[in-house]
């Protein structure tokens, strides 16, 4: 089962792969019959890719999200999920290209067998742990959505401001629907992670008392002030624009290094075990 | 025969495309003056930029002359004088003419969409003078089914190519959606005007105008619904304006660094695009210097104009590609029309001979004779079309072959002159 898993995993980078280079067809104005089917490549990639997760659920017994690679893999859906969704309701694929690349990437570790649990410790099948991840899951999918309107924001306001107007320019959402976007991703991240932080503390209480001066909390801490202060930032110092991208992209950074380099230099995705 | 004859930016000079543009009055009056002269299917194009005349009729000859009357009649100017400014074209260089016309391929900016329209006006108002013909308006819609394929098939009528509405969609690329958007317009010219208009297309509802003379600025205010003041409000203006449209006729900037700076602190940090269409410059460009304003100046604006242009040039190929294989599609289309009438002309005519023959040696038969002499007579001209019916009937798709045997046939027969063609009226054949 588990090699029938990672083989359908395997697939699905391929997919997601391909599907870039479909949204990338429909950028470019290019391959009008591949940009076509950009939309229904990325459906089934997102079917396929939450069967081969169930799949492994059901050989696990829990939700594979136990390992860095699955976490991303698990984040990689769920921001292929939002993507597919803000699509239909915005009915414009230039963005496609972007998001799809980064899905891409964020499956990479998980997809190639690096950073997976085959045999997670027992004290992770607690439903406390399944909500504190599902939690982080779901703020890492806000914060890497956040992140890449933030570089298509800085990528379209460099334009404007220089005056040059290439295919970024006429492809693009205007600037206040690029900033609205990833303002509202960056707010759903920060009150994801403060709710994924709380129940972590409380679930080490639980599982590890008087644990908390892992490297994994102290850095998800640390992007959770940075959100924060990219929030703050807009909503009450009233600098929108360049600030508050720079800030959220700093948090999402982090929030890339606090998940792959305590996971690789441990062994595991918190130092505790 | 399709015939057309016109003129056009690239033939003549403005001068003389104003001194023969009809009105709608004057094209239905053409129209009317035309169609009693006995020309059945005709289609009058006038626009700015062209004034062409398409007219299908069974003479090999354009109707020059009968155009030429009318615009004498119509305009007092003698068209034939100008000969070497206008085309008189045959239906092989008609068709796809008209087909480029009606894409945009022809146009002064080329991939402008307002063609198509002006060509189903154009056709709508033959209708209703009663100019309309079945193979001109299948030419039409096909024209306009082309047009449509070039629209959706290429970029070659993307971009917008006026610095109105590129600086319009220069302030949707930083703003998003204008309804909400509060204008400030600084001047009242037309340059200004025809801004203004383009903002209000865009669903903007906001306007303030601001202009040395308040009086001008009142006029332009209350042509948009909005307020009018002068220009030393302009401090005060500023920080409520989302979009400000600059185009004076200033010696020195009006806008310059610290006003703005201040507005947009007054505006807690919200974006602002300035575009200043005024030479010499309206705007301070040390003004774009400030975080999340935008300030666009000719030059920038011009740039993307020019780009866009450059970008439907490139699509023009593509698009060319298209109205070939169109107009292609329509002239086989009509020219398998001269088949199936010469069949029907040659049918008749040796029919009418012999129902001619068996009158007149009716009388040496017996009565009860007849029917079987009706037979024989009907059984030997069958004989006889067997064959050419069979060798026409192969060649109706050939668009080479076909009209030219229909030609040999109308000729050794004597069948008059080219065939109307199917969906010909009563009318038709009976002036036949």
């Amino acid at each position: 089962m588990e090699a029938l898993v990672s083989l359908i995993l395997l697939l699905v980078l391929g997919m997601y792969a391909l599907t870039a280079a479909s949204y990338a067809a429909v950028f470019w104005g290019r391959a009008p019959g591949l940009g076509r089917a950009a939309q229904p490549l990325l459906m089934a990639a997102i079917l396929l890719h939450a069967n081969a997760l169930m799949l492994r659920a059901t050989k696990l017994g829990m939700l594979p999200i136990t390992s860095a690679g699955e976490a991303l893999g698990m984040v990689a859906l769920c921001l292929a999920i939002c993507y597919f969704w803000i699509e239909i309701r915005r009915g414009t694929p230039m963005i496609g290209m972007f998001v799809v690349a980064v899905v891409a990437l964020l499956m990479l570790p998980g997809a190639l067998g690096f950073g997976t649990e085959p045999h997670p410790s027992a004290v992770l099948r607690s439903p406390l742990f399944a909500m504190h991840t599902l939690a982080a899951i779901a703020s890492y999918c806000a914060l890497a959505l956040a992140a890449v309107y933030g570089v298509l924001f800085l990528l379209l306001y460099h334009e404007l401001k220089l005056g040059r107007f290439s295919l970024v320019y006429h492809r693009l959402p205007s600037l206040d629907e690029l900033s609205r976007t990833m303002i509202r991703s960056t707010a759903a991240g920060f009150t994801l992670l403060g709710i994924t932080i709380i129940l972590g503390i409380v679930w080490i209480s639980h599982v590890f008392p008087g644990y908390y001066a892992d490297p994994k909390v102290i850095l998800t801490v640390l992007v959770w002030l940075v959100s924060g202060s990219a929030l703050f930032v807009h909503y009450r110092l009233h600098r929108g624009g360049t600030l508050t991208v720079y800030l959220s992209l700093a948090g999402f950074g982090l929030l890339l290094i606090s998940t792959l380099i305590p996971g690789h230099l441990a062994g595991s995705f918190h130092q505790f075990r | 025969m399709i015939h057309c004859i016109g003129l056009n930016h690239t033939t003549s000079p403005a001068e003389i495309r104003e001194a023969v543009a009809l009105t709608p009055e004057e094209t239905e009056k053409a129209l009317s003056r035309l169609r009693e002269e006995g020309h059945k299917e005709t289609l009058i194009l006038a626009t700015c930029n062209r004034m062409e005349f398409y007219a299908r009729s069974p003479e090999e000859q354009p109707p020059v002359e009968a155009l030429a009357a009318i615009f004498r009649w119509l305009k007092g100017v003698d068209i034939l004088e100008h000969e070497g400014l206008t085309y008189v074209w045959k239906t092989a260089d008609t068709v796809p003419h008209f087909f480029r016309v009606t894409s945009g391929l022809d146009s002064m900016v080329i991939g402008e969409t307002e063609i198509a329209g002006q060509v189903r006006n154009a056709a709508d108002l033959a209708a209703r003078m009663g100019a309309s013909g079945p193979v001109l308006r299948r030419m039409v819609d096909s024209a306009v089914r082309c047009s449509r394929r070039v629209r959706t098939e290429t970029s070659l009528t993307e971009g917008s190519i006026s610095m109105a509405s590129v600086s319009v969609g220069l302030a949707a690329k930083v703003l998003g959606a204008l309804q909400e958007t509060r204008v400030l317009i600084v001047g009242a010219g037309e340059t200004c005007r025809v801004a203004a208009d383009y903002l209000r297309d865009a669903g903007v509802k906001d306007f303030t105008v601001a202009n040395r003379t308040l009086e001008r600025a009142g006029v332009l205010a209350q042509r948009l619904g909005g307020r009018a003041h002068s220009l030393e409000d302009l401090p005060r203006l500023l920080p409520e304006a989302d979009l400000v449209f600059s185009a004076t006729s200033s010696p020195a900037p009006l806008i310059g660094e610290e006003m703005v700076r201040q507005a947009i602190r007054a505006r807690r940090g919200r974006s602002m695009v300035i575009v200043d269409l005024a030479m010499p410059r309206d705007v301070d460009p040390a003004v774009n210097k400030i975080s999340n304003v935008f300030v666009y100046s000719t030059e920038s604006v011009k740039s993307i104009v020019d780009d866009n242009l450059e970008r439907r040039r490139r699509e023009a190929p593509r698009a060319e590609a298209i109205v070939a294989e169109e107009s292609a599609k329509f002239l086989d289309w009509y020219r398998s029309l001269a088949v199936t009438p010469t069949l029907a002309d040659m049918r008749s005519r040796l029919e009418s001979l012999r129902h001619a023959r068996v009158e007149a040696v009716a009388g040496k038969f017996r009565a009860e004779d007849r029917e079987k002499l009706e037979l024989l007579t009907r059984s030997i001209i069958n004989d006889i079309l067997r064959e050419p019916t069979l060798r026409l009937m192969q060649a109706k798709d050939d668009p080479r072959r076909g009209p030219e045997l229909a030609g040999a046939v109308r000729h050794l027969f004597d069948l008059e002159k080219e065939p109307t063609g199917p969906g010909e009226t009563d009318e038709d054949r009976d002036a036949r």
